[in-house]
Protein backbone atom coordinates (compact mmCIF):
# COMPACT_ATOMS: atom_id res chain seq x y z
CA UNK A 1 0.00 0.00 0.00
CA UNK A 2 1.69 3.01 -0.95
CA UNK A 3 1.39 6.24 1.11
CA UNK A 4 2.77 9.23 -1.23
CA UNK A 5 0.79 12.31 -1.30
CA UNK A 6 -2.77 12.18 -3.23
CA UNK A 7 -2.29 13.82 -6.61
CA UNK A 8 -6.16 14.48 -7.02
CA UNK A 9 -6.39 17.19 -4.36
CA UNK A 10 -4.90 20.21 -5.72
CA UNK A 11 -2.09 21.84 -4.08
CA UNK A 12 -1.75 24.74 -2.21
CA UNK A 13 0.75 26.41 -4.47
CA UNK A 14 -1.73 25.53 -7.46
CA UNK A 15 -4.46 27.94 -5.58
CA UNK A 16 -1.42 30.14 -5.30
CA UNK A 17 -1.00 30.17 -9.24
CA UNK A 18 -4.35 30.52 -10.13
CA UNK A 19 -4.78 33.96 -7.81
CA UNK A 20 -1.74 35.27 -9.18
CA UNK A 21 -3.41 34.73 -13.37
CA UNK A 22 -6.68 36.28 -12.61
CA UNK A 23 -5.30 39.35 -10.59
CA UNK A 24 -2.97 39.74 -13.43
CA UNK A 25 -6.17 39.54 -15.59
CA UNK A 26 -7.82 42.12 -13.78
CA UNK A 27 -5.49 44.28 -13.82
CA UNK A 28 -4.59 44.50 -17.65
CA UNK A 29 -8.49 44.42 -18.13
CA UNK A 30 -8.09 47.52 -16.04
CA UNK A 31 -5.35 48.91 -17.66
CA UNK A 32 -7.45 48.88 -20.67
CA UNK A 33 -10.30 49.92 -19.65
CA UNK A 34 -9.14 53.33 -18.56
CA UNK A 35 -7.01 53.61 -22.00
CA UNK A 36 -10.43 53.66 -23.35
CA UNK A 37 -11.70 56.03 -21.08
CA UNK A 38 -8.81 58.19 -21.67
CA UNK A 39 -9.48 57.75 -25.60
CA UNK A 40 -9.54 61.07 -26.85
CA UNK A 41 -12.50 61.24 -28.86
CA UNK A 42 -14.07 57.88 -27.70
CA UNK A 43 -17.21 59.37 -27.54
CA UNK A 44 -17.10 62.86 -29.03
CA UNK A 45 -21.01 63.60 -30.26
CA UNK A 46 -21.02 67.34 -31.22
CA UNK A 47 -18.91 69.06 -29.43
CA UNK A 48 -16.22 71.04 -31.82
CA UNK A 49 -12.66 70.96 -30.34
CA UNK A 50 -11.49 73.92 -31.05
CA UNK A 51 -14.22 75.44 -29.06
CA UNK A 52 -12.54 73.50 -26.25
CA UNK A 53 -9.33 75.13 -27.29
CA UNK A 54 -11.32 78.42 -26.15
CA UNK A 55 -12.16 76.79 -22.82
CA UNK A 56 -8.48 77.09 -22.10
CA UNK A 57 -7.36 80.32 -23.93
CA UNK A 58 -10.42 82.47 -22.90
CA UNK A 59 -9.82 84.72 -20.18
CA UNK A 60 -12.88 84.00 -18.48
CA UNK A 61 -13.97 85.68 -14.88
CA UNK A 62 -15.22 83.80 -12.60
CA UNK A 63 -18.83 84.73 -10.47
CA UNK A 64 -16.22 86.44 -7.58
CA UNK A 65 -14.62 88.07 -9.73
CA UNK A 66 -11.24 86.37 -9.70
CA UNK A 67 -9.71 85.54 -13.21
CA UNK A 68 -10.04 81.53 -13.33
CA UNK A 69 -7.31 80.06 -16.04
CA UNK A 70 -8.52 76.11 -16.89
CA UNK A 71 -4.70 75.70 -18.34
CA UNK A 72 -3.28 76.30 -14.84
CA UNK A 73 -5.10 73.68 -13.56
CA UNK A 74 -3.18 70.77 -12.01
CA UNK A 75 -5.89 68.33 -11.67
CA UNK A 76 -6.17 65.55 -14.20
CA UNK A 77 -10.16 65.77 -15.26
CA UNK A 78 -12.36 68.44 -15.38
CA UNK A 79 -16.37 68.31 -15.84
CA UNK A 80 -16.96 71.76 -17.54
CA UNK A 81 -20.79 72.24 -17.26
CA UNK A 82 -22.32 74.84 -19.98
CA UNK A 83 -25.45 76.08 -19.40
CA UNK A 84 -27.51 79.22 -19.86
CA UNK A 85 -29.73 81.09 -17.85
CA UNK A 86 -32.37 80.01 -20.21
CA UNK A 87 -31.79 76.27 -19.72
CA UNK A 88 -34.87 74.05 -18.85
CA UNK A 89 -36.14 74.02 -15.15
CA UNK A 90 -35.88 70.02 -15.50
CA UNK A 91 -31.90 70.13 -16.49
CA UNK A 92 -30.74 73.25 -13.91
CA UNK A 93 -30.82 70.39 -10.92
CA UNK A 94 -27.55 68.40 -12.41
CA UNK A 95 -25.21 71.43 -11.08
CA UNK A 96 -26.50 69.54 -7.67
CA UNK A 97 -25.16 66.35 -9.13
CA UNK A 98 -21.94 68.32 -9.87
CA UNK A 99 -21.71 69.61 -6.77
CA UNK A 100 -22.04 65.92 -5.27
CA UNK A 101 -19.11 65.33 -7.91
CA UNK A 102 -16.52 67.88 -6.68
CA UNK A 103 -17.21 66.52 -2.73
CA UNK A 104 -16.44 63.43 -3.94
CA UNK A 105 -13.34 63.24 -6.14
CA UNK A 106 -11.28 66.04 -4.75
CA UNK A 107 -8.91 65.13 -8.22
CA UNK A 108 -11.92 66.35 -10.89
CA UNK A 109 -12.07 69.63 -11.18
CA UNK A 110 -16.06 70.79 -11.58
CA UNK A 111 -16.38 74.21 -13.61
CA UNK A 112 -19.53 75.79 -14.54
CA UNK A 113 -19.82 78.40 -17.59
CA UNK A 114 -22.77 81.10 -17.41
CA UNK A 115 -23.27 82.12 -21.19
CA UNK A 116 -24.99 85.22 -21.77
CA UNK A 117 -24.94 86.07 -18.06
CA UNK A 118 -23.37 88.23 -15.65
CA UNK A 119 -21.20 87.85 -12.14
CA UNK A 120 -24.15 89.00 -10.72
CA UNK A 121 -26.26 85.98 -12.19
CA UNK A 122 -23.57 83.74 -11.53
CA UNK A 123 -23.78 83.86 -7.84
CA UNK A 124 -27.07 83.74 -7.98
CA UNK A 125 -26.63 80.57 -9.17
CA UNK A 126 -24.41 79.49 -6.62
CA UNK A 127 -26.48 80.35 -4.05
CA UNK A 128 -29.68 78.69 -5.28
CA UNK A 129 -27.64 75.19 -5.34
CA UNK A 130 -25.85 76.04 -2.86
CA UNK A 131 -21.87 74.74 -4.45
CA UNK A 132 -18.53 76.44 -3.99
CA UNK A 133 -17.07 75.52 -7.19
CA UNK A 134 -16.47 78.25 -9.64
CA UNK A 135 -18.60 79.56 -12.49
CA UNK A 136 -16.87 81.41 -15.17
CA UNK A 137 -18.72 84.30 -16.80
CA UNK A 138 -18.87 83.87 -20.85
CA UNK A 139 -21.04 87.34 -21.04
CA UNK A 140 -21.34 87.55 -25.10
CA UNK A 141 -21.40 83.67 -25.25
CA UNK A 142 -18.31 83.53 -27.54
CA UNK A 143 -17.00 80.27 -25.72
CA UNK A 144 -20.23 78.58 -25.90
CA UNK A 145 -20.64 79.68 -29.55
CA UNK A 146 -16.98 78.72 -30.43
CA UNK A 147 -18.40 74.98 -29.18
CA UNK A 148 -21.49 74.51 -31.41
CA UNK A 149 -22.97 72.97 -28.84
CA UNK A 150 -26.38 70.68 -30.21
CA UNK A 151 -27.83 72.32 -26.89
CA UNK A 152 -27.56 73.38 -23.06
CA UNK A 153 -26.52 72.42 -20.54
CA UNK A 154 -24.19 70.73 -21.80
CA UNK A 155 -21.53 68.39 -19.55
CA UNK A 156 -18.05 68.21 -21.16
CA UNK A 157 -15.43 65.51 -19.26
CA UNK A 158 -11.84 66.99 -20.37
CA UNK A 159 -8.72 65.45 -19.64
CA UNK A 160 -6.69 68.18 -18.51
CA UNK A 161 -2.97 67.52 -19.24
CA UNK A 162 -3.97 66.78 -22.99
CA UNK A 163 -6.86 69.03 -22.91
CA UNK A 164 -8.97 66.45 -24.91
CA UNK A 165 -12.39 65.44 -24.22
CA UNK A 166 -12.95 62.18 -22.81
CA UNK A 167 -16.63 62.36 -23.04
CA UNK A 168 -19.72 64.48 -23.08
CA UNK A 169 -23.27 64.68 -21.89
CA UNK A 170 -26.23 66.46 -22.97
CA UNK A 171 -28.84 67.30 -20.62
CA UNK A 172 -29.69 65.13 -18.16
CA UNK A 173 -33.77 65.48 -17.47
CA UNK A 174 -34.47 62.15 -15.24
CA UNK A 175 -32.85 61.46 -12.07
CA UNK A 176 -32.02 58.62 -13.34
CA UNK A 177 -30.03 59.73 -16.06
CA UNK A 178 -28.24 62.59 -13.47
CA UNK A 179 -27.26 59.31 -11.45
CA UNK A 180 -25.82 57.31 -14.61
CA UNK A 181 -23.67 60.69 -15.29
CA UNK A 182 -22.23 61.04 -11.65
CA UNK A 183 -21.69 57.23 -11.54
CA UNK A 184 -19.63 57.49 -14.72
CA UNK A 185 -17.65 60.71 -13.55
CA UNK A 186 -16.88 59.49 -9.92
CA UNK A 187 -15.25 56.22 -11.93
CA UNK A 188 -12.79 58.03 -13.64
CA UNK A 189 -9.25 56.87 -13.70
CA UNK A 190 -10.62 53.86 -11.68
CA UNK A 191 -11.79 50.78 -13.56
CA UNK B 1 -100.37 108.82 -33.67
CA UNK B 2 -97.66 109.37 -35.82
CA UNK B 3 -95.61 111.55 -33.88
CA UNK B 4 -96.18 109.46 -30.75
CA UNK B 5 -94.40 106.60 -33.25
CA UNK B 6 -92.18 109.06 -34.15
CA UNK B 7 -90.94 110.33 -30.59
CA UNK B 8 -90.74 106.82 -29.30
CA UNK B 9 -88.18 105.76 -32.64
CA UNK B 10 -86.69 108.88 -31.97
CA UNK B 11 -86.06 108.33 -28.18
CA UNK B 12 -84.99 104.17 -28.80
CA UNK B 13 -82.61 105.19 -31.50
CA UNK B 14 -81.35 108.39 -29.00
CA UNK B 15 -80.69 105.69 -26.11
CA UNK B 16 -79.35 103.48 -28.19
CA UNK B 17 -76.64 105.46 -29.88
CA UNK B 18 -75.65 106.65 -26.31
CA UNK B 19 -75.33 103.25 -25.22
CA UNK B 20 -71.97 101.46 -25.70
CA UNK B 21 -72.03 98.99 -28.60
CA UNK B 22 -70.07 96.47 -26.20
CA UNK B 23 -73.76 95.63 -24.29
CA UNK B 24 -75.62 93.23 -25.36
CA UNK B 25 -79.04 92.17 -23.60
CA UNK B 26 -78.79 90.72 -20.33
CA UNK B 27 -75.36 92.56 -19.40
CA UNK B 28 -74.63 93.83 -15.57
CA UNK B 29 -72.39 96.43 -17.16
CA UNK B 30 -71.02 98.34 -19.95
CA UNK B 31 -67.70 100.09 -21.27
CA UNK B 32 -67.88 103.53 -21.40
CA UNK B 33 -65.00 105.57 -22.70
CA UNK B 34 -63.06 107.48 -20.13
CA UNK B 35 -60.35 108.39 -22.97
CA UNK B 36 -58.23 108.37 -25.51
CA UNK B 37 -54.57 108.33 -26.67
CA UNK B 38 -52.61 108.67 -30.52
CA UNK B 39 -49.19 106.91 -29.88
CA UNK B 40 -46.98 108.12 -32.72
CA UNK B 41 -46.49 104.25 -33.55
CA UNK B 42 -46.66 103.97 -37.52
CA UNK B 43 -45.35 100.11 -37.37
CA UNK B 44 -44.89 97.11 -34.88
CA UNK B 45 -47.74 96.54 -32.35
CA UNK B 46 -48.97 97.30 -28.99
CA UNK B 47 -49.12 94.16 -27.06
CA UNK B 48 -49.37 95.80 -23.33
CA UNK B 49 -49.47 99.24 -22.11
CA UNK B 50 -48.12 100.04 -18.57
CA UNK B 51 -48.52 103.48 -17.48
CA UNK B 52 -45.78 104.62 -15.56
CA UNK B 53 -46.91 108.52 -13.89
CA UNK B 54 -46.51 111.53 -15.53
CA UNK B 55 -48.49 110.48 -18.25
CA UNK B 56 -45.66 108.43 -19.74
CA UNK B 57 -46.51 105.14 -20.88
CA UNK B 58 -44.28 101.44 -21.48
CA UNK B 59 -45.38 99.84 -24.29
CA UNK B 60 -44.52 96.36 -25.18
CA UNK B 61 -43.92 95.18 -28.99
CA UNK B 62 -43.48 91.69 -29.22
CA UNK B 63 -43.44 89.73 -32.21
CA UNK B 64 -42.83 86.05 -31.52
CA UNK B 65 -42.22 85.38 -35.27
CA UNK B 66 -40.09 87.89 -35.68
CA UNK B 67 -38.12 87.95 -32.50
CA UNK B 68 -35.42 91.02 -33.53
CA UNK B 69 -38.75 92.80 -34.21
CA UNK B 70 -39.24 93.34 -29.83
CA UNK B 71 -39.26 96.85 -28.55
CA UNK B 72 -39.89 98.35 -25.42
CA UNK B 73 -40.70 101.97 -25.86
CA UNK B 74 -41.26 104.70 -23.76
CA UNK B 75 -43.88 107.58 -24.61
CA UNK B 76 -44.89 110.78 -22.85
CA UNK B 77 -48.39 112.19 -21.99
CA UNK B 78 -49.32 113.24 -25.73
CA UNK B 79 -48.11 109.87 -27.31
CA UNK B 80 -44.43 110.74 -28.70
CA UNK B 81 -42.44 108.14 -28.27
CA UNK B 82 -39.70 108.93 -25.89
CA UNK B 83 -37.14 106.06 -26.06
CA UNK B 84 -36.33 102.61 -26.38
CA UNK B 85 -35.16 100.42 -23.49
CA UNK B 86 -33.02 97.35 -24.13
CA UNK B 87 -32.63 95.15 -27.31
CA UNK B 88 -33.13 91.53 -28.60
CA UNK B 89 -30.57 89.64 -26.88
CA UNK B 90 -29.89 86.62 -24.63
CA UNK B 91 -27.45 88.86 -21.96
CA UNK B 92 -28.44 90.91 -19.09
CA UNK B 93 -29.94 94.44 -20.03
CA UNK B 94 -31.65 92.50 -23.32
CA UNK B 95 -34.72 90.60 -23.95
CA UNK B 96 -35.25 87.13 -25.91
CA UNK B 97 -38.85 86.86 -25.95
CA UNK B 98 -40.88 89.57 -23.47
CA UNK B 99 -43.68 88.65 -22.08
CA UNK B 100 -44.85 90.58 -19.63
CA UNK B 101 -43.76 94.36 -17.58
CA UNK B 102 -44.59 95.62 -14.21
CA UNK B 103 -43.87 99.00 -12.99
CA UNK B 104 -42.71 99.36 -9.32
CA UNK B 105 -43.24 102.45 -6.93
CA UNK B 106 -39.37 102.73 -7.10
CA UNK B 107 -39.31 103.68 -10.69
CA UNK B 108 -38.27 100.58 -11.63
CA UNK B 109 -39.66 98.70 -14.64
CA UNK B 110 -39.88 94.62 -14.45
CA UNK B 111 -39.55 93.02 -17.32
CA UNK B 112 -39.78 89.69 -17.57
CA UNK B 113 -38.47 87.81 -20.17
CA UNK B 114 -38.97 83.61 -21.49
CA UNK B 115 -35.54 82.82 -20.75
CA UNK B 116 -35.94 83.19 -16.98
CA UNK B 117 -34.87 86.53 -16.69
CA UNK B 118 -36.28 89.27 -14.38
CA UNK B 119 -35.13 92.92 -15.25
CA UNK B 120 -35.39 96.07 -13.45
CA UNK B 121 -34.49 99.14 -15.98
CA UNK B 122 -35.17 102.74 -14.64
CA UNK B 123 -36.76 105.16 -17.34
CA UNK B 124 -33.23 106.10 -18.98
CA UNK B 125 -33.14 101.93 -19.84
CA UNK B 126 -30.31 101.59 -17.37
CA UNK B 127 -30.19 97.80 -16.23
CA UNK B 128 -30.99 98.06 -12.10
CA UNK B 129 -30.09 94.91 -11.81
CA UNK B 130 -31.37 91.44 -13.22
CA UNK B 131 -32.43 88.24 -11.29
CA UNK B 132 -32.99 84.71 -12.75
CA UNK B 133 -35.59 82.44 -11.92
CA UNK B 134 -33.65 79.06 -10.73
CA UNK B 135 -35.16 77.21 -8.44
CA UNK B 136 -37.46 76.48 -9.31
CA UNK B 137 -36.62 76.98 -12.70
CA UNK B 138 -39.20 77.71 -15.74
CA UNK B 139 -39.91 79.84 -18.27
CA UNK B 140 -41.47 83.04 -17.37
CA UNK B 141 -45.77 83.39 -18.71
CA UNK B 142 -45.90 86.44 -16.51
CA UNK B 143 -45.34 88.69 -13.78
CA UNK B 144 -46.87 90.87 -11.33
CA UNK B 145 -45.96 92.46 -8.53
CA UNK B 146 -47.90 92.97 -5.14
CA UNK B 147 -45.94 95.78 -3.80
CA UNK B 148 -48.59 96.37 -0.60
CA UNK B 149 -47.20 92.95 1.06
CA UNK B 150 -43.91 92.98 -0.34
CA UNK B 151 -43.90 90.30 -2.79
CA UNK B 152 -44.25 89.43 -6.65
CA UNK B 153 -45.45 86.55 -8.51
CA UNK B 154 -44.42 84.43 -11.97
CA UNK B 155 -46.27 82.37 -14.10
CA UNK B 156 -44.25 78.68 -15.69
CA UNK B 157 -44.85 75.64 -16.19
CA UNK B 158 -42.48 73.65 -12.89
CA UNK B 159 -42.82 70.07 -13.52
CA UNK B 160 -44.82 68.11 -11.27
CA UNK B 161 -43.07 64.75 -12.64
CA UNK B 162 -40.35 65.73 -14.71
CA UNK B 163 -42.21 66.36 -17.63
CA UNK B 164 -43.85 69.28 -18.38
CA UNK B 165 -47.09 67.17 -20.08
CA UNK B 166 -47.75 65.35 -17.04
CA UNK B 167 -48.59 68.56 -15.02
CA UNK B 168 -47.34 71.29 -13.77
CA UNK B 169 -47.05 74.04 -10.51
CA UNK B 170 -48.06 77.12 -12.06
CA UNK B 171 -47.96 80.46 -10.14
CA UNK B 172 -44.81 81.13 -7.89
CA UNK B 173 -44.39 83.80 -4.99
CA UNK B 174 -41.19 85.02 -4.26
CA UNK B 175 -39.96 87.65 -1.71
CA UNK B 176 -40.22 91.73 -3.43
CA UNK B 177 -36.83 92.46 -1.25
CA UNK B 178 -34.59 89.58 -2.12
CA UNK B 179 -35.95 87.86 -4.87
CA UNK B 180 -36.01 84.68 -2.42
CA UNK B 181 -38.53 81.72 -4.00
CA UNK B 182 -41.35 81.17 -0.79
CA UNK B 183 -44.14 78.75 -2.25
CA UNK B 184 -45.97 77.81 -5.59
CA UNK B 185 -49.69 77.63 -6.22
CA UNK B 186 -52.21 76.06 -8.65
CA UNK B 187 -51.76 72.72 -10.05
CA UNK B 188 -52.46 72.41 -14.32
CA UNK B 189 -56.42 71.52 -15.02
CA UNK B 190 -57.31 68.41 -15.65
CA UNK B 191 -59.02 69.37 -19.27
CA UNK B 192 -55.61 70.40 -20.28
CA UNK B 193 -54.14 67.01 -19.31
CA UNK B 194 -56.85 65.40 -21.18
CA UNK B 195 -56.60 67.55 -24.19
CA UNK B 196 -52.61 67.53 -24.08
CA UNK B 197 -52.92 70.87 -24.74
CA UNK B 198 -49.17 71.65 -23.71
CA UNK B 199 -48.24 73.57 -26.62
CA UNK B 200 -51.40 76.34 -26.22
CA UNK B 201 -51.03 76.67 -22.54
CA UNK B 202 -49.87 80.15 -21.20
CA UNK B 203 -50.39 81.01 -17.99
CA UNK B 204 -51.59 84.31 -17.29
CA UNK B 205 -52.48 86.37 -13.88
CA UNK B 206 -53.25 89.88 -11.94
CA UNK B 207 -54.16 90.38 -8.30
CA UNK B 208 -57.26 91.86 -6.95
CA UNK B 209 -56.45 94.76 -4.15
CA UNK B 210 -57.00 92.16 -1.37
CA UNK B 211 -54.20 90.15 -2.70
CA UNK B 212 -55.66 86.93 -4.21
CA UNK B 213 -54.84 85.80 -7.73
CA UNK B 214 -56.46 85.93 -10.77
CA UNK B 215 -55.14 83.31 -12.94
CA UNK B 216 -56.21 81.54 -16.40
CA UNK B 217 -54.55 79.01 -19.04
CA UNK B 218 -55.66 80.53 -21.88
CA UNK B 219 -56.63 77.26 -23.73
CA UNK B 220 -59.11 76.40 -20.67
CA UNK B 221 -61.90 78.76 -20.10
CA UNK B 222 -61.99 78.92 -16.81
CA UNK B 223 -60.48 81.80 -13.78
CA UNK B 224 -58.90 80.57 -11.34
CA UNK B 225 -58.75 82.53 -8.00
CA UNK B 226 -55.84 81.46 -5.88
CA UNK B 227 -55.86 82.89 -2.14
CA UNK B 228 -51.77 83.00 -1.18
CA UNK B 229 -52.68 83.13 2.45
CA UNK B 230 -54.38 80.51 2.90
CA UNK B 231 -53.72 78.52 -0.28
CA UNK B 232 -57.37 77.65 -1.13
CA UNK B 233 -58.29 77.87 -4.80
CA UNK B 234 -61.82 78.28 -6.60
CA UNK B 235 -62.60 77.99 -9.96
CA UNK B 236 -64.77 80.08 -11.84
CA UNK B 237 -65.92 78.51 -15.74
CA UNK B 238 -66.29 81.19 -18.32
CA UNK B 239 -70.03 81.21 -19.87
CA UNK B 240 -69.93 81.61 -23.57
CA UNK B 241 -72.42 81.09 -26.79
CA UNK B 242 -69.45 81.91 -29.04
CA UNK B 243 -66.27 80.18 -27.47
CA UNK B 244 -65.60 77.21 -28.67
CA UNK B 245 -63.25 74.73 -26.71
CA UNK B 246 -59.91 74.06 -27.53
CA UNK B 247 -60.16 70.69 -29.17
CA UNK B 248 -57.91 67.27 -28.04
CA UNK B 249 -54.27 67.44 -29.45
CA UNK B 250 -52.30 64.54 -30.71
CA UNK B 251 -48.73 64.58 -28.77
CA UNK B 252 -46.19 64.27 -31.39
CA UNK B 253 -48.11 66.44 -34.01
CA UNK B 254 -46.07 68.24 -36.70
CA UNK B 255 -45.60 71.86 -36.15
CA UNK B 256 -47.56 73.39 -38.65
CA UNK B 257 -50.93 70.98 -37.44
CA UNK B 258 -49.87 72.87 -33.97
CA UNK B 259 -49.40 76.43 -35.66
CA UNK B 260 -52.99 75.57 -37.33
CA UNK B 261 -54.68 74.53 -34.19
CA UNK B 262 -53.15 77.83 -32.60
CA UNK B 263 -54.40 80.00 -35.08
CA UNK B 264 -57.81 78.07 -35.25
CA UNK B 265 -58.12 78.22 -31.50
CA UNK B 266 -60.22 80.42 -28.95
CA UNK B 267 -57.58 81.60 -26.58
CA UNK B 268 -57.72 83.71 -23.50
CA UNK B 269 -55.73 86.64 -24.03
CA UNK B 270 -55.26 88.97 -21.25
CA UNK B 271 -57.08 88.59 -17.60
CA UNK B 272 -57.12 92.09 -16.04
CA UNK B 273 -58.15 92.59 -12.75
CA UNK B 274 -59.97 96.25 -10.98
CA UNK B 275 -62.17 95.57 -8.23
CA UNK B 276 -64.62 94.80 -8.31
CA UNK B 277 -64.13 93.51 -12.00
CA UNK B 278 -62.55 90.84 -13.29
CA UNK B 279 -62.10 91.56 -17.38
CA UNK B 280 -60.90 88.58 -19.68
CA UNK B 281 -60.26 89.24 -23.05
CA UNK B 282 -60.63 86.18 -25.34
CA UNK B 283 -58.93 86.59 -28.82
CA UNK B 284 -61.03 84.82 -31.73
CA UNK B 285 -59.68 82.73 -34.60
CA UNK B 286 -61.67 84.81 -37.49
CA UNK B 287 -59.93 88.04 -35.63
CA UNK B 288 -61.03 90.60 -33.15
CA UNK B 289 -61.60 90.01 -29.36
CA UNK B 290 -64.51 88.83 -26.68
CA UNK B 291 -65.11 90.21 -23.11
CA UNK B 292 -66.08 88.14 -20.38
CA UNK B 293 -66.91 90.25 -17.20
CA UNK B 294 -66.63 88.36 -13.60
CA UNK B 295 -67.02 89.85 -10.05
CA UNK B 296 -64.06 89.06 -8.18
CA UNK B 297 -66.51 86.42 -6.33
CA UNK B 298 -66.19 84.72 -9.43
CA UNK B 299 -69.98 86.05 -10.88
CA UNK B 300 -70.67 86.39 -14.35
CA UNK B 301 -71.61 90.17 -15.11
CA UNK B 302 -71.60 89.76 -19.00
CA UNK B 303 -70.00 87.61 -21.34
CA UNK B 304 -68.95 87.86 -25.12
CA UNK B 305 -69.11 91.19 -24.96
CA UNK B 306 -67.56 92.74 -28.35
CA UNK B 307 -64.25 94.03 -26.89
CA UNK B 308 -63.36 97.85 -28.32
CA UNK B 309 -59.77 96.50 -29.49
CA UNK B 310 -56.93 94.46 -27.61
CA UNK B 311 -56.91 94.42 -23.93
CA UNK B 312 -53.72 95.83 -23.19
CA UNK B 313 -53.45 96.73 -19.87
CA UNK B 314 -55.29 98.69 -16.99
CA UNK B 315 -54.95 102.69 -15.82
CA UNK B 316 -54.30 103.33 -12.16
CA UNK B 317 -58.03 104.62 -11.49
CA UNK B 318 -59.59 101.39 -12.55
CA UNK B 319 -59.85 101.46 -16.02
CA UNK B 320 -59.24 99.51 -18.88
CA UNK B 321 -56.89 100.40 -21.39
CA UNK B 322 -57.64 98.59 -25.67
CA UNK B 323 -55.98 99.32 -28.05
CA UNK B 324 -56.75 99.76 -32.15
CA UNK B 325 -54.35 100.09 -35.39
CA UNK B 326 -55.11 103.76 -36.48
CA UNK B 327 -53.60 105.08 -40.16
CA UNK B 328 -50.97 106.91 -38.50
CA UNK B 329 -50.14 104.97 -35.05
CA UNK B 330 -51.87 103.21 -32.77
CA UNK B 331 -54.99 104.25 -30.64
CA UNK B 332 -55.36 103.46 -26.95
CA UNK B 333 -58.43 104.39 -25.69
CA UNK B 334 -59.54 104.24 -21.79
CA UNK B 335 -62.42 102.63 -21.06
CA UNK B 336 -64.41 102.06 -17.73
CA UNK B 337 -66.77 99.22 -16.66
CA UNK B 338 -70.28 100.50 -14.72
CA UNK B 339 -72.97 98.43 -13.95
CA UNK B 340 -75.91 99.34 -15.89
CA UNK B 341 -79.29 100.43 -14.80
CA UNK B 342 -81.22 96.62 -15.34
CA UNK B 343 -78.33 94.32 -14.12
CA UNK B 344 -75.99 95.26 -11.83
CA UNK B 345 -72.99 93.36 -9.71
CA UNK B 346 -74.87 91.05 -7.69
Amino acid sequence: MSSGPDRSQPTPTFYLFCIAVLVACVAVLGWQVRKLHDRPGFHIAGVDPRGVDRLFTASLQSADGMSFDLARLKRRYAVVFVFTSADCSACLPELESLARISARRKDIQVVGVLAYGNRDEGRQTQESFGFKFPILIDPQGQVLSAMHLPKTPWKLVVNLPVREVIFQDPPSVTGEEREAFFQRVTRLGYF
Amino acid sequence: MKETFATLFLGMFLWGSASPAAEPAGSAVRLTSAGRLMLDKPSGRVDQVVPLGGGRFAVRDTDYQHEQNQFLEIYDASGKRAGRIGSFGRGPGQFFRLKDLAWASSNTLWVADVVARLTRFDLQGKVQGTRLVLKPGFHIGSLVLDEPRGLYYLTGCVPDRVYLDLGCTLIHQYDLRNGQYLKSFLKTDPEALEKHLLSLEDYLIDLDSQGRIFAVDVPVFKVFRVDPVKGDVRTFPLASRIVRQAPELIPGDSLEKMRRAYEQAFLIDRILVADPWVLVSVRKPDGGFLLQVLDTEGRLAAGDLPSPGRLVGKSPNGGFYFANRAPKGFEVVEYRLQKTVRGGAR
